[in-house]
């Protein structure tokens, strides 16, 4: 079985590998479907490249925090590759989530941002 | 447009191959769906939600990520970065932003030249994008109709059994029905249409209008949904109840109903008679024969062009285009309706025995090809193409002589550590950027090119070499994002092509040398050329080439001109008109025309108006054959000669100033009742009457096509009047009086003492007068025609010509950058042979030399390279031979005077060096 590093290691996770990790949730999907879902989540105000995607996606991939799956039901697309989280890769999410919240309490401590800090 | 969103495709699918193979192969194909997906669903949006900023953003990410993706051994993009990775990305890519920045501030501090490179670049770059508007839309663009690739045109085709011609022919009415009746056809639906003129009045203006005539399927074939209100169908189809409907363009609905939705269901006049509105067509649509303003149903064209469009089963005038049935192959539809050919033939049996008739079909996208007008635009691709590399070889030479000057500066870089490829990477930066300034410069200078091309663009490029086919419009030819996408591209080619050279020297200077004399570097052996020697004789052979081209086609205009057209062209204005059918002046048309006659006489400045064919627009009339000879040899059925048809007024020969050869012209004794008299031309009299006299002798003609045709007297013989392209045969031709076959549409040729156009309002005026809804059609000059005779020549001979301007410009400046580049070089040297008493000849002769042997290499090289390409020419040469050695003499002698001319001005600059000055410089 493959090494894999630390999932601690990995943080902070770079923003295109947090999005893919947000677009793709709990579920299965192909490439464009994870462009799509995540354009949709963010109304459109940030984009998510092919170029980007697709690097994003074989890395994640390598690092085991995707694994391929086959297409969910019987509509999918047989050409496509389909992507689900591990679950090391929603342990690597929750711990950059937390990490992520751990920030912004700070910033509304500060004021940066609206809101109410935790304690 | 579908043109851009292949172009956006190809440029993202071109830049994944920055990645490497391995993630390439997985995921390309992937990646190339969702962006064409995402660009899809863009389309229509602007600014940086469409889809040229989108195409932008994804192409240059992709690039960035491919590259990441070469360079990086680390397991997470944009992260996690193991010390080896960084050091990498580092030296491949670190400090770019210091290069650019390096790279402007560099540019600016030697401001004449930026510019200098700037503008020869654009001219270049220009000189392409324009050509590639052009392109584009004749040759590139998909058909506008949704999945065009299953439209299949059905034709009929004639053989001559006897020479082994075939002819296709448009379909008559009878023998398209037989065809669309037949079961189980594999193209369905079918339709037919054939264009026709028509006048539009009221509401509004009065106006001539091209109008398709289609059976009910039409819009149907086509995939073209109404905008307002509905196409043809079944409703249209019944013969029993002629509809008097018709679908309007936009543009109709726009300039004679405001774009009111009420237009539905009311009345517009076609030809004198009502029609209601039952749909308005989509923008830009205008009918597989382009043009079209209005379409009414085949079965209401009895009421409103002539009967003999449905009942003729001899009237051939109409196309017919169908669509593949769902999961049919074409060469299946192709072999299914090449077997119908018989029930057709057997339905109507052809009366003609030397010709035998079947059926066939082309693809659609097949039949749009115009051979003439993809050969223009694909010589002047090629050309462009040489100016681009004339610019090239032109400010390589520039930044080659800056290379040397900067040598010091990349030795010192070198000196002090950097990488080879930072070095180069500077030097391409520089060059890149001069590329996309000239690029941006080049796009504004197409956009008028754009311009002027359109206007140039002759009529017959617009269609396909069927006539009832147009697949563009001149609008098409303008500067859009495909455009801007493909000089983005070239630009950064050229940039490559330039930059590199110079970017390899100057890295691999040698440092010792450099360092210590100064950074002039010394010249290269004796006898060989030296890399800017070499560059100035590029660009003198790439020009040649241009040259000796432009001269070949010019020849060929100049003859084409001068061939004896047979007819003073000087100040006679050419129009149409057509009377409706319906209105009461249409009864007796030529009591209108005469009258009309006689009142454009009272205008001042107008010396004769007459009726009749204008020249060189084919014949107006049509071809037929001499069916019989009055005591001559009976002539076998369809085996006569060929002889044109033209209906002339009284003073046809007069006003036309077309000289008679014996007996009398037409006049207004001749078409009345009685013995029906012609005139004929030379030709007519040489291929009849060989070394006899015609006048008094009669022939037969078929005209009506009912083989009861009279003999027709022979009163006269005129001069052979050009109505075909000057490069075609001249034809036997039979004048007619107008009074012979009474026609309510007609030609007026008017000759003025003075500029034609002038009298135009008052022409209008007139005819207003008398009539209310004719409008004039097709006006324009003599002169005009002429000129547009040797249309697609003059449109391949002006923009050569620019072109070989360009070059010729760009060879001067750059052989004189070069020239006074050495000339600083050498200061030391020629100071010294000064110095040692060598003459101001002597120097002079010293630098021009070296100008004159670069010069003469590349004339003979560009000797040989249009030799070769003046092939691709001949189709548009006229008696002009591809070696003609008077265009590649006279086209190598000016190359060498302007090389001369332009070394001549360093070389006498290199005579006032003060040996003293120059010797204590160094």
């Amino acid at each position: 079985m493959t090494e894999y590093p630390d999932p601690a290691d990995l943080l902070p996770l770079s923003p295109p590998v947090y999005h893919v990790l947000l677009a793709l949730g709990g579920e299965t999907m192909h490439g464009y479907a994870i462009m799509q879902a995540f354009r949709d989540m963010t109304r459109g105000s940030d984009l998510l490249l092919p170029g980007t995607l697709y690097a994003t996606l074989a890395r994640m991939v390598e690092t085991g925090l995707l694994e391929e799956a086959p297409p969910p039901g019987t509509g999918g697309d047989r050409r496509r590759r389909y992507y689900r989280v591990t679950r090391r890769g929603t342990r690597v999410a929750a711990l950059e989530s937390a990490r992520m919240g751990r920030l912004l309490d700070l910033a509304r401590r500060r004021g940066f941002a609206p809101g109410k800090a935790d304690s | 447009m579908s043109v851009l969103r292949t172009l956006a495709e190809q440029l993202f699918r071109a830049s994944f191959l920055a990645f490497p193979r391995r993630l390439r192969v997985a995921f390309a194909e992937e990646a190339r769906e969702a962006f064409r997906a995402d660009l899809q669903e863009r389309e229509g949006a602007r600014g940086r939600h469409g889809p040229l900023w989108f195409t932008v953003r994804a192409t240059a990410n992709a690039l960035r990520e491919g590259i990441r993706e070469r360079i990086r051994r680390g397991p997470l993009p944009g992260h996690g970065a193991t010390t080896q990775k960084t050091t990498r990305r580092k030296t491949m890519w670190g400090g770019l932003g210091l290069d650019v920045r390096h790279a402007v501030r560099s540019l600016l501090r030697s401001p004449g030249l930026t510019v200098a490179a700037v503008v020869v670049l654009a001219l270049g770059l220009g000189a392409n994008a324009t050509v590639f508007s052009a392109l584009k839309s004749t040759v590139l663009a998909p058909l506008p109709y949704a999945d065009a690739e299953a439209l299949v045109m059905a034709d009929i085709v004639a053989f001559r059994t006897s020479r082994g011609e075939r002819r296709v022919m448009p379909w008559s009415y009878p023998k398209f029905q037989t065809f669309a009746e037949a079961e189980g056809r594999l193209l369905d639906p079918v339709a037919g249409y054939g264009g026709r003129t028509g006048t539009i009045s009221a509401p509004g203006d009065p106006e001539r209008i091209h109008v398709e005539v289609v059976t009910p399927d039409y819009f149907r074939v086509l995939g073209v949904d109404m905008v307002l209100g509905r196409g043809f169908g079944p409703a249209e189809g019944d013969p029993a109840n002629p509809p008097m409907v018709v679908v309007v363009s936009h543009g109709v609905w726009e300039s004679r109903f405001g774009a009111d939705r009420g237009a539905l269901g009311s009345d517009v006049i076609l030809n004198g008679r009502p029609v209601t509105i039952v749909g308005v067509a989509p923008t830009g649509f205008d009918g597989l024969s382009g043009g079209a303003a209005a379409w009414v149903p085949v079965l209401a064209s009895e009421a409103l062009f002539n009967r003999f469009m449905i009942r003729g089963a001899r009237a051939h005038w109409m196309r017919a285009v169908g669509r593949l049935t769902e999961g049919t192959s074409f060469e299946e539809a192709l072999a299914q309706i090449e077997s119908m050919g018989a029930s057709v033939e057997a339905a109507y049996p052809s009366s003609d025995p030397g010709w035998e008739y079947s059926t066939s079909a082309r693809r659609l996208s097949d039949v749009r090809v115009n051979g003439r007008a993809s050969s223009v635009v694909w010589l002047l691709t090629a050309a462009a193409l040489l100016v681009l590399l004339v610019a090239c070889a032109n400010l390589s030479g520039l930044l080659l002589a800056r290379s040397r000057q900067k040598g010091r500066d990349g030795a010192v870089r070198l000196a002090v550590g950097a990488s080879r490829w930072r070095v180069v990477r500077g030097t391409l930066v520089e060059s890149l950027l001069l590329a996309l300034a000239g690029g941006a410069l080049g796009v504004v200078l197409a956009i008028w090119g754009a311009r002027g091309l359109a206007l140039l663009w002759p009529r017959r490029f617009l269609s396909s070499t069927d006539r009832e086919l147009r697949f563009m419009s001149p609008d098409a030819i303008a500067v859009d994002g495909s455009v801007l996408a493909f000089s983005v591209v070239i630009s950064v080619a050229a940039a490559v092509a330039v930059g590199l050279w110079p970017a390899l020297r100057a890295s691999s200077v040698n440092l010792a040398t450099t360092l210590k004399d100064g950074g002039a570097a010394s010249r290269g052996r004796r006898g060989a050329l030296d890399p800017r020697a070499m560059l100035v004789a590029a660009q003198v052979g790439l020009a040649l080439v241009l040259v000796v081209g432009t001269g070949l086609v010019g020849s060929s205009i100049v003859r084409l001109l001068g061939e004896e057209r047979g007819f003073n062209a000087e100040n006679v204005l050419v129009f149409s008109y057509a009377l409706p059918g319906s209105s009461a002046v249409s009864e007796d048309p030529n009591t209108f025309h005469d009258e009309f006659r006689e009142r454009l006489l009272r205008i001042p400045s107008v010396e004769h108006v007459t009726s009749g064919c204008p020249p060189l627009r084919g014949h107006c009339w049509g071809i037929t054959r001499v069916d019989a000879l009055e005591g001559g040899e009976p002539i076998p059925q369809g085996e006569g000669p060929e002889i044109g048809i033209t209906m002339a007024g009284d003073t046809y020969f007069e006003t036309l100033g077309v000289r008679l050869l014996s007996g009398r012209a037409l006049g207004p004794e001749d078409g009345l009742d009685g013995q029906p008299t012609g005139v004929i031309n030379e030709r007519a009299a040489q291929i009849l009457f060989p070394g006899g006299d015609p006048v008094g002798r009669k022939i037969q003609v078929g005209v009506t096509g009912d083989g009861k045709e009279p003999l027709v007297e022979i009163v006269g013989v005129v001069e052979n009047v050009m109505y075909d392209a000057p490069d075609q045969e001249q034809f036997a031709e039979l004048y007619y009086s107008h009074r012979e076959f009474p026609d309510r549409a007609i030609w007026m040729l008017i000759r003025t003492s003075g500029n034609p156009m002038d009298v135009v309002p008052m022409v209008r005026n007139e005819l207003t007068q008398m009539a209310t809804d004719v409008a004039l059609a097709e006006l324009t000059t003599v002169e005009e025609v002429v000129r547009g005779s040797v249309g697609d020549r003059r449109l391949l001979f002006t923009l050569m010509v620019v072109f070989a301007a360009l070059t010729l410009a760009l060879s001067a400046t750059g052989t004189w950058g070069v020239v006074s580049n050495s000339v600083v070089d050498r200061r030391r040297e020629l100071g010294l042979r000064l110095a040692l008493g060598a003459g101001r000849q002597g120097v002079i002769g010293l630098v021009l030399r070296a100008s004159v042997r670069a010069a003469a290499v590349g004339i003979v090289g560009g000797t040989v390279a249009a030799w070769t390409g003046s092939r691709l020419l001949e189709a548009f040469l006229y008696e002009t031979s591809q070696s003609d050695p008077l265009a590649y003499g006279l086209g190598a002698a000016l190359l060498m005077a302007v090389v001369v001319a332009a070394a001549w001005l360093p070389a006498r600059r290199a005579t006032r060096v003060d040996p003293v000055e120059a010797l204590r410089a160094q």
